[in-house]
C-alpha cells in the first residue's frame, strides 16, 4: 500500500478490461474462421477476473487466466468451402456477434470507468496537496 | 523582572537570561546552540524549552522513532524509486516493449504527485525553520 493506491487500483482496472477489450476482439476477429469437421472450431475467449484483497494486498483486481469456450461449434452446409467435407459441411465457431458487441461496449466503459476514477483520484490529491501551498 | 518565555536558559556561553531587552546581557546565542540545533534538531538547543511546557525538549518522533530528517530521506529514497519506475516505463515505449499505455501514465502521475508532496512538505518545513530563525530572541 502506498500513499496514492487509488491510481495503482484503478490501473489494474484498466487492465483487466484492456485485456478484456483484447478477448473479445480475438473472438470477432475470428467469427467467421471455419475449420473441417473433424477440427475443432475456434474457441470462445473469456477473462477470468479475480478481486485482489485490498486488506493484505494491494487492492484492484487481477487477471487470473483466460478461460475458454466449447470448440464444438457448429456445423454449416457450405459445399464451397476447400475444408468442407463430403457432405458439404464446415465447422464455425458458435460465437454470437451480438454478443460480441455488447461485451465490447461493457469493456469499453468498463476501461473509461477506471479512467474517470484515476482522474478524479488525481484532482483530489492535487487539492490536497494546495492545502500546503496557500496556507 | 519578567520571564521571557523564549529565554534560553542554559548553556555554558552567555545566553538570554531573561526579558526582551537586558542591558549589559549579551544576546549572542552560544555557538554550542546553534552546532545543536544543526545536528539535533531546533527543540534540543537549550534545555528550557518553552516555559510551563510539558518538558518536551526532545526531536519530536514519530511511533516507530524516526525524526523528520529521517521521515524526509526516506520520502525522497520512495520518489526516486517512483521517478526510475516512470523511467522505465518511458523506455518501453520507446523501445515498443510497453504492454499498457495506461501503466505508463499512471506511474508518471504518481511520481509527479509524490514529487509536489515531498517539495511542499520540504518548502513547508524550511518556511516554518525560518519562521523561527526570524523570531527576535
Amino acid at each position: 500500500m502506498s500513499t496514492f493506491d487509488a491510481l495503482r487500483i484503478s490501473g489494474s482496472g484498466m487492465t483487466l478490461h484492456r485485456k478484456y477489450l483484447d478477448a473479445v476482439s480475438d473472438n470477432i476477429a475470428n467469427i467467421n474462421t471455419a475449420a473441417a469437421p473433424g477440427q475443432e472450431a475456434f474457441k470462445e475467449r473469456f477473462i477470468v477476473a479475480q478481486a485482489v484483497d485490498y486488506g493484505s494486498g494491494t487492492g484492484g483486481v487481477r487477471v487470473a487466466g483466460a478461460a475458454f469456450g466449447s470448440g464444438e461449434g457448429k456445423l454449416v452446409y457450405s459445399p464451397d468451402n476447400p475444408l468442407a467435407d463430403d457432405e458439404g459441411y464446415v465447422r464455425m465457431p458458435d460465437i454470437d456477434l451480438g454478443t460480441q458487441m455488447t461485451n465490447l461496449l461493457i469493456a469499453q466503459r468498463g476501461y473509461q470507468a477506471n479512467i474517470s476514477a484515476i482522474s478524479r483520484a488525481t484532482d483530489a490529491y492535487q487539492a490536497a496537496l494546495s492545502l500546503g501551498k496557500n496556507l | 523582572m519578567t520571564v521571557n518565555p523564549l529565554a534560553l536558559t542554559t548553556g555554558t556561553g552567555v545566553g538570554v537570561s531573561s526579558g526582551y531587552y537586558n542591558n549589559g546581557v549579551s544576546n549572542s546565542v552560544p555557538a554550542e546552540n546553534i552546532a545543536g540545533m544543526l545536528t539535533n534538531g531546533v527543540f534540543t538547543a537549550g534545555s528550557a524549552g518553552v516555559a510551563g511546557s510539558t518538558g518536551a525538549t526532545q526531536v519530536p518522533r514519530t511511533a516507530d522513532g524516526s525524526s523528520f530528517a529521517d521521515l524526509l530521506s526516506s520520502s525522497i529514497g520512495q520518489l526516486q524509486g517512483l521517478q526510475s519506475t516512470a523511467d522505465t516505463y518511458a523506455q518501453q515505449a520507446a523501445t515498443g516493449d510497453l504492454q499498457d499505455v495506461h501503466d505508463y501514465m499512471i506511474a508518471a502521475n504518481e511520481a509527479k504527485l509524490a514529487t509536489t508532496a515531498v517539495v511542499t512538505i520540504k518548502n513547508k518545513a524550511v518556511e516554518a525553520f525560518n519562521e523561527i530563525m526570524r523570531m527576535p530572541v
